[in-house]
């Protein structure tokens, strides 16, 4: 049975945004959200769907979200909702080798309300890998990066020894399971060759960083 | 208790997002490490395809490594440095690899070059398509490597440019341009005349930084057009006056964001809140960002608030605390009888310490902000320890409720004599000794000093890059180079020293065989002939790259292999 949660205004305290609209989602698990446009326009997912739908006093659904990671998903909008619109980037282009990237992205600038955010969920329960893909589906592209960023700096300067460790994964041979190179070339592609033949050898055995 | 089973981990999550993580790592984690953690990172890893390749704190062992590794169809930035840590690096990886042969390279940053080095990069750069590129060069640039500038710029699609310019050719590299897609540009020194033909013939410039505005040839009779593309501007160092300023901005009156820092012992005071607030209402009246950082030379001492007072006074009228919001600090430095004036937060990422309490501090901000937040900029610190009083004195002043320096990474340390007995309480209110990456010292190296030092450096694990230079340059230090080499604890991977023999050069590589890169310093009135050094290492089997320049010779090391 559905319930709804009060947590549009937990973190700012408004309870109008310009337009006045509220609109209602909902988690895997039943739990109603109720959000302002603020909210709306930071998740390119619900912000399509309310548009495409006359929605009115039905909930959207989120069937890739549960109610344990919506709720501070909707904590964390609610407190960007005032902040500045970076300026549009098209992200769909990324193969295209005329396109102009040329800043390596940085890591090191996550502000403090969303570090103490980030702190909330972990490796272990997985529920750091949670918010991310929710974050992904819902397409919220701020906690995305929040997310992806905490990984980075949780991995940087680390051996793959201790990647491993840290994110309990387990060396699986080659040829077996999810990593088998036919499963995993599904999602990846073909391997590209390189200038030197050293560069892709067959199996990643080496562990350069800890020598 | 949760159950974790089956709850999703880094290596469920889609290949997406693992490139999005990628593309946040640093090169050497992302190919040395994150890729080898399993097959499926490996493959994932080998099919990503946007690398950004900084190898400007590398060492040269990973270095090897990724320059066997690299594949130049999927570099689109690449940044490489001659500076201290990684000397020789660029001639060694462009005598590997030709610039002409990164196909998708948009953006190119090298530091420190040498201009010989650079002239031959300039040549072979055209097929590139770069949209930014970064050089600081070292030695002089003449006419053939700003031909080459000039040509890369009329001939890429450049948006972000950033030399140090040195010499006055940048009229010659801009005028013959008719159609320029610059966005932002950063230069050394210009003159006025350069200034304006940069305006001139860069229509969609928006942000433009002068790093040392000593422009000193404004013409007060000449016609004054507008240049309304232009959005932000940063004058670094200037020495100029109020006026010769005015006459400057008044070209660019669409300014949304300016920033102004003047040079310290310059004999021009900006300090005029009066001045500015008609000249911004009435000239620069988009003006959204005002940061500034002014000094004045003060003839007498000033002993009380009054006489501060009258300085920040004319900061405290409605447009600065109301309209704008533009809020200043205001101290009187007794030690070097200066006024200094700055927004707030400091915008400067350096800051000299000085422990005075004569110091008189006032504010316009309405309420009391924590120092670290006004100091928030501020990255790396001076401070001369010899200063230090009693700790009874700093326990009556400071309030420790925060690092007052929170986000320093760089302290420079100087001490006259022996070590002061409250220096450690002293840091530890200043800056978070855990924060710390490279740590440069100034002393006579008293026994006392050693000691404490050992132990600081031990403490501030995270420190990389030490420095160990005499107080006095010319003079010697007050103790063997092999007792400096006892404070070069494990974790520092560069280390600078002073040496007056070629015998205490060999000493510290066998000595602290763990470090990276070793910057030596040359006694200025003792010739020392470095070929005998290099000689000695290669014919002890090293690898290492290496740069002679002034009183120094760099080193960069691969593994050592002296037993």
């Amino acid at each position: 049975m559905a319930t709804t949660a009060e947590a549009s205004n937990t973190t700012t305290g408004n309870t109008e945004t310009a337009t006045g609209k509220m609109i209602k989602i909902q988690s895997n698990d039943g739990q109603i959200f109720e959000v302002d446009q603020g909210v709306v326009e930071q998740s390119s997912t619900i912000k399509t769907l309310s548009d495409l739908m006359d929605v009115g006093d039905v909930p959207i659904p989120l069937p890739n979200v549960k109610a344990s990671i919506l709720g501070p998903i909707v904590d964390f909008c609610n407190h960007h909702k005032n902040d500045q619109k970076p300026e549009p980037i098209d992200e769909d282009d990324d193969d295209d080798p005329n396109k102009d990237i040329y800043e390596p992205k940085r890591s090191d600038d996550i502000c403090e309300w969303d570090l103490n955010f980030i702190k909330q969920f972990t490796v272990p329960e997985g529920t750091l890998f949670d918010i991310i893909m929710a974050a992904n589906y819902l397409g919220i592209k701020t906690l995305l990066a929040v997310g992806c960023k905490t990984i980075a700096n949780m991995v940087r300067g680390k051996s793959s020894t201790e990647v491993r460790e840290m994110f309990n994964i387990s060396y699986d041979p080659p040829g077996e399971g999810i990593n088998a190179p036919n499963a995993i070339e599904g999602q990846a592609g073909t391997v590209p060759t390189t200038q030197d033949a050293n560069a892709t050898g067959p199996s990643p055995q080496p562990d350069p960083m800890n020598q | 208790m949760m159950s974790t089973k089956n709850a999703p981990s880094l290596s469920t999550l889609p290949v997406e997002l693992i490139y999005r993580i990628l593309d946040y790592l640093d090169i050497e984690t992302s190919l040395l490490s994150f890729r080898y953690v399993s097959k499926k990172f490996y493959f994932i890893s080998n099919k990503w395809n946007s690398h950004n390749y900084d190898l400007s704190s590398i060492s040269k062992n990973h270095f090897d490594l990724i320059c066997r590794q690299i594949c130049q169809e999927k570099i689109i930035s690449l940044t490489l440095s001659d500076e201290d840590t990684t000397p020789g690096q660029i001639r060694l990886f462009f005598s590997l690899y030709r610039i002409s042969n990164f196909p998708r390279l948009r953006s190119l940053t090298l530091r420190n070059i040498d201009s010989n080095d650079l002239y031959e990069i300039l040549k072979d750069i055209f097929n590139c398509s770069l949209t930014t590129f970064s050089c600081q060069s070292r030695g002089k640039q003449n006419k053939s490597i700003i031909h080459l500038l000039s040509k890369l710029i009329i001939q890429s699609n450049l948006e972000i440019l950033s030399l140090n310019t040195h010499a006055h050719y940048i009229e010659q590299m801009f005028k013959s341009i008719t159609q320029f897609h610059l966005i932002e540009l950063t230069i050394g020194i210009l003159t006025f005349k350069e200034y304006q033909t940069i305006l001139q013939y860069c229509p969609y410039l928006r942000v433009f930084v002068i790093d040392d505005c000593w422009i000193n040839d404004t013409d007060q009779n000449s016609t004054i057009k507008s240049y309304r593309q232009l959005i932000s501007l940063t004058l670094k160092s200037t020495n100029r006056s109020i006026t010769q300023l005015e006459y400057l901005l008044l070209l660019t009156p669409s300014l949304t964001e300016l920033k102004l820092i003047n040079s310290p012992s310059t004999p021009n005071s900006l300090i005029n809140g009066s001045y500015w607030e008609i000249f911004i209402k009435t000239k620069l009246s988009s003006l959204i960002k005002f940061q500034f950082v002014f000094y004045q030379l003060v003839l007498r001492t000033y002993e009380c608030n009054a006489d501060v007072e009258l300085f920040i006074i004319p900061f405290r009228t409605s447009f600065w605390i109301e309209e704008k919001q533009w809020f200043v600090n205001c101290q009187s430095i007794k030690s070097s009888h200066t006024i200094q004036l700055y927004s707030i937060p400091f915008s400067i990422n350096s800051y000299d310490y000085n422990f005075d309490l004569g110091n008189i501090l006032l504010s316009t901000s309405i309420k009391k902000l924590n120092h670290s937040i006004i100091m928030d900029h501020v990255r790396c610190l001076s401070l001369n320890l010899t200063e230090i009083k009693t700790k009874q004195v700093l326990k009556k002043n400071i309030k420790r409720d925060d690092f007052l320096f929170s986000k320093v990474t760089e302290l420079n340390i100087s001490v006259h004599g022996e070590w002061p007995i409250d220096s450690f309480y002293f840091i530890s209110i200043l800056v978070d000794l855990l924060k710390l990456q490279k740590l440069s010292f100034r002393s006579d190296f008293e026994q006392s000093t050693i000691d404490n030092l050992t132990i600081l450096v031990n403490q501030a694990f995270n420190i990389h890059s030490l420095s160990l230079l005499p107080f006095n340059m010319d003079e010697q230090y007050n103790t063997t180079v092999t007792n400096l080499c006892s404070i070069v604890s494990l974790h520092v991977k560069h280390l600078t020293i002073k040496i007056e023999k070629l015998e205490d050069m060999k000493i510290v590589v066998k000595k602290s065989k763990h470090l990276l890169s070793i910057s030596f310093n040359f006694p200025s009135d003792r010739k020392i002939n470095s070929h005998e050094m290099i000689d000695w290492l290669i014919n002890n089997g090293q690898n290492f790259t290496y740069l002679e320049n002034e009183y120094f010779l760099h080193f960069w090391f691969g593994l050592q292999t002296f037993t």
